[in-house]
């Protein structure tokens, strides 16, 4: 090759910027931002994730259809049944965040859903027609909704009580919103990010931060109580326990607002990137540590004093909150990291890998008891949705990061039942 | 395969973010001059190849003249030029491949060490590979109110100050470092100076592109990288920064056909090709670098084979 030729020399330089454009793109540099939120709803899986939030039937894995008042599926022009999903299209919109669920009329149950997008736009969306509405209550279509926004990234899913919402940023701070007019009412500034979603228990709201802080605040004031340094950033959410026994799924909400405490017996769990999980008091002091293998992305799962949690090695800890976190028992899964929470039911421990290995440990001792292979990048938490009079056993639905293979539900003893999308 | 760079490229810059007090930009800056110095070998080498495909490029239009209706003995005769001459014509583009994947490790490093997400940070997880960083993950990706992993464009505008920070000292890199081609002997421009020219203008807009479109950190990369060429040729005594005012330090002056009796000391001294009328010890003659010295005998012994042929012709 002749180099000297100026053509040659210009041949090889736009190759050689095209190596690097190309290379610079291709390599998985836009890397996705975050993964699904699932929620029940009426027996119902509400599915967050990416550009749009649909709603699954849990019994049989298809996707709910729109239906008019006298409950007929309604129908396109094309007689194509209409399905309940809202799309990002028109908004331009990612959503993580599972919307808040709003109920406007206590006589008739209407309900309406304040979706947050990934962007820090908040819709309002009308639950019985699937659509994005305006203030008047009519349903947007075509053109882009009215929305109220805020400035930062929304990660993690917004919690609400009876009088705010509370957003966790992902840049920093926590905000927190009027219900009714999606006003400011008070912030919270972080030095960090938060992308767990905040735990109401009581007056108080809890969250954690990137930068190594926990938060005490008062949720009607916004006014710090304490905070404590844990020593490394908090991705997942902390979870609090005062020894009542986990009796119905209701638990696995990780802030249930309709729950009474018992403040006095109450303990936060939280898992850092220091490869800790720290035990928190009621008033701030870190009472206990527990060393793990890598960092905690896991939200924990305690019963019946037993707290169950994860971490990116893909260990499997049961540690005793009744005894300083000391280890009963641990087992290494031999798998790629666990970022999603446990799931304990009857005498199982389950737990599914990044890479999408599902297991089944026996709760006394850890050991592996089951292994399904979904073969799909998994990153979220596991539902639980409970018997119903049609279904007797309860499902473990597993969502992944591929909008093709989505959704997959095993019955508690670990046999597959449906796939969402169902396999054409 | 591509994770065998970017996961020590991840650690490192962990470990000066770790070392300056969480300070990104000033990890970026320390681990782009150390990219910089490790990869200098290969931009000498490919400066000298440059310099010696130059000297001969009176001869290659010679020999062009002499089969321009014969190819396959245009082709061979190029190959004997280049072989007597101990000159690799790819010379002076494999080291700029090879920098290639450097660039991009570089590029990808700042990308997934900045996590901006979770799905970047989960990703991030399994990239350090010492312990002991723990404590200072995620790094801190804002710096000046601007968010290091995102393009100046959805950045304050004042980060659209760094694409034309890039583009003038890639402009100032490239006229200061790049060897001042003669013009042809009836005194009209050289084709290869004009190409370079435009090599020059077409890189600094293409890098002025790429920091628009990429992000605010790897536009800082660019810049120190540029900085740090600059420096590293000026204390070779390769950079001219007489270009910059339009006063070289070496007048450009037509080589004649044929091979040149080159000194050493000033193929390796200076990036401007030696004029054929200067002598040992001119005036015009670069200033020794004490840097360059190894270079300099290595290129001796060269250039006096090169004589030696020359004489033999």
């Amino acid at each position: 090759m002749n180099t000297s030729k100026p053509s040659a020399r210009l041949s090889l330089l736009f190759l050689a910027l095209l190596i690097l454009f190309v290379g610079a793109g291709c390599v998985p540099t836009r890397l996705g931002t975050a993964w699904a939120s699932l929620r029940l709803v009426d027996n119902n899986i509400l599915v967050t994730y990416n550009d749009r939030i649909l709603l699954v039937d849990s019994g049989t894995g298809r996707p709910v259809q729109l239906t008019d008042s006298d409950g007929r599926v309604r129908t396109s022009q094309d007689g194509t049944p209409i399905r309940w999903q809202l799309l990002g299209q028109a908004t331009q919109s990612q959503f993580f965040a599972s919307p808040v669920i709003v109920t406007t009329d206590d006589t008739t149950g209407d309900k309406v859903a304040l979706v947050v997008d990934f962007n820090g736009k908040i819709f309002n969306a009308n639950l019985t027609q699937a659509c994005f509405s305006t203030v008047s209550g009519s349903c947007v279509v075509n053109n882009e909704p009215p929305f109220v926004s805020i400035t930062g990234n929304i990660y993690a899913d917004v919690v609400a009580d009876e009088n705010r919402l509370y957003l966790p940023l992902g840049q920093h701070d926590v905000l927190a919103l009027d219900k009714g007019s999606l006003t400011e009412d008070w912030r919270f500034i972080t030095e960090r990010g938060v992308w767990s979603a905040p735990l109401l228990v009581g007056e108080a709201i809890y969250f954690a931060e990137m930068g190594h802080e926990f938060y005490a605040v008062n949720a009607e004031t916004g006014n710090k109580l304490w905070q404590v340094d844990l020593g490394g950033a908090v991705a997942a959410s902390p979870v609090f326990y005062d020894g009542t026994p986990a009796t119905n799924y209701a638990d696995d909400a990780l802030t249930p607002t309709d729950v009474t405490y018992n403040l006095a017996d109450g303990r936060f769990y939280i898992g850092t990137f220091a490869r800790t999980i720290v035990q928190v008091s009621m008033d701030g002091a870190i009472e206990a540590v527990f060393n793990t293998n890598d960092w905690v992305w896991s939200s924990p799962k305690v019963v019946d004093g037993v707290l169950y949690t994860a971490d990116l090695s893909g260990t499997v800890y049961a540690l005793d909150v009744n005894n300083n976190l000391s280890l009963i028992w641990k087992q290494d899964t031999q798998t790629n990291g666990i970022r999603s929470r446990p799931l304990v039911l009857q005498d199982s421990v389950i737990v599914v890998s990044q890479n999408g290995v599902v297991l089944w440990l026996n709760r006394n001792d850890g050991s592996i008891t089951l292994r399904q292979e979904i073969n799909e990048e998994t990153l979220s938490d596991m539902l639980y949705v409970p018997p119903t009079e049609s279904r007797p056993e309860g499902l473990v639905v597993i969502s992944t990061i591929n909008p093709n293979r989505l959704l997959f539900a095993f019955t508690v003893a670990g046999q597959q039942v449906w796939l969402y999308p169902p396999a054409s | 395969m591509f994770d065998l760079i970017l996961n020590p490229f991840i650690t490192i810059l962990a470990l000066f973010y770790s070392v300056f007090s969480q300070n990104i930009v000033l990890s970026i800056a320390v681990f782009t001059i150390l990219v910089r110095l490790a990869t200098s070998p290969l931009l000498l080498q490919q400066h000298r190849s440059t310099a010696k495909m130059q000297e001969l490029q009176p001869k290659m239009k010679k020999l062009q003249e002499k089969y321009k209706n014969d190819r396959e003995k245009l082709a061979q005769a190029q190959m004997e030029m280049y072989r007597e001459a101990g000159v690799n014509p790819l010379g002076g583009c494999l080291p700029l491949l090879v920098q290639l994947p450097v660039f991009l490790a570089m590029y990808q490093t700042i990308i997934h060490a900045l996590a901006n997400t979770p799905y970047q940070l989960i990703d991030l997880s399994g990239r350090i590979l010492f312990p002991g960083f723990d404590h200072i993950v995620p790094m801190q990706n804002t710096w000046a109110g601007m968010n290091l992993t995102l393009p100046p464009t959805v950045n304050p505008t004042y980060a659209l100050i760094l694409p034309v920070l890039v583009m003038v000292t890639q402009w100032v890199s490239y006229k200061v470092t790049v060897p001042e081609i003669p013009p042809n002997e009836d005194g009209t421009p050289n084709q290869m100076a004009q190409t370079t020219k435009t090599m020059s203008n077409v890189m600094m807009v293409m890098f002025g592109f790429f920091s628009l479109s990429f992000s605010v950190g790897i536009s800082i990369y660019f810049v120190v990288s540029n900085i740090t060429g600059m420096v590293q040729y000026t204390l070779l005594g390769k950079a001219d920064w007489g270009k910059l005012v339009g006063k070289s330090k070496v007048k450009p002056v037509s080589t004649s056909v044929g091979f040149k009796p080159i000194d050493g000391n000033k193929i390796s001294s200076s990036s401007t090709v030696k004029p054929a009328s200067a002598k040992l010890g001119s005036p015009t003659e670069a200033r020794p670098n004490p840097l360059s010295g190894a270079i300099s005998k290595t290129e001796k012994r060269k250039n006096n084979k090169m004589r030696a042929r020359s004489q033999t012709n």
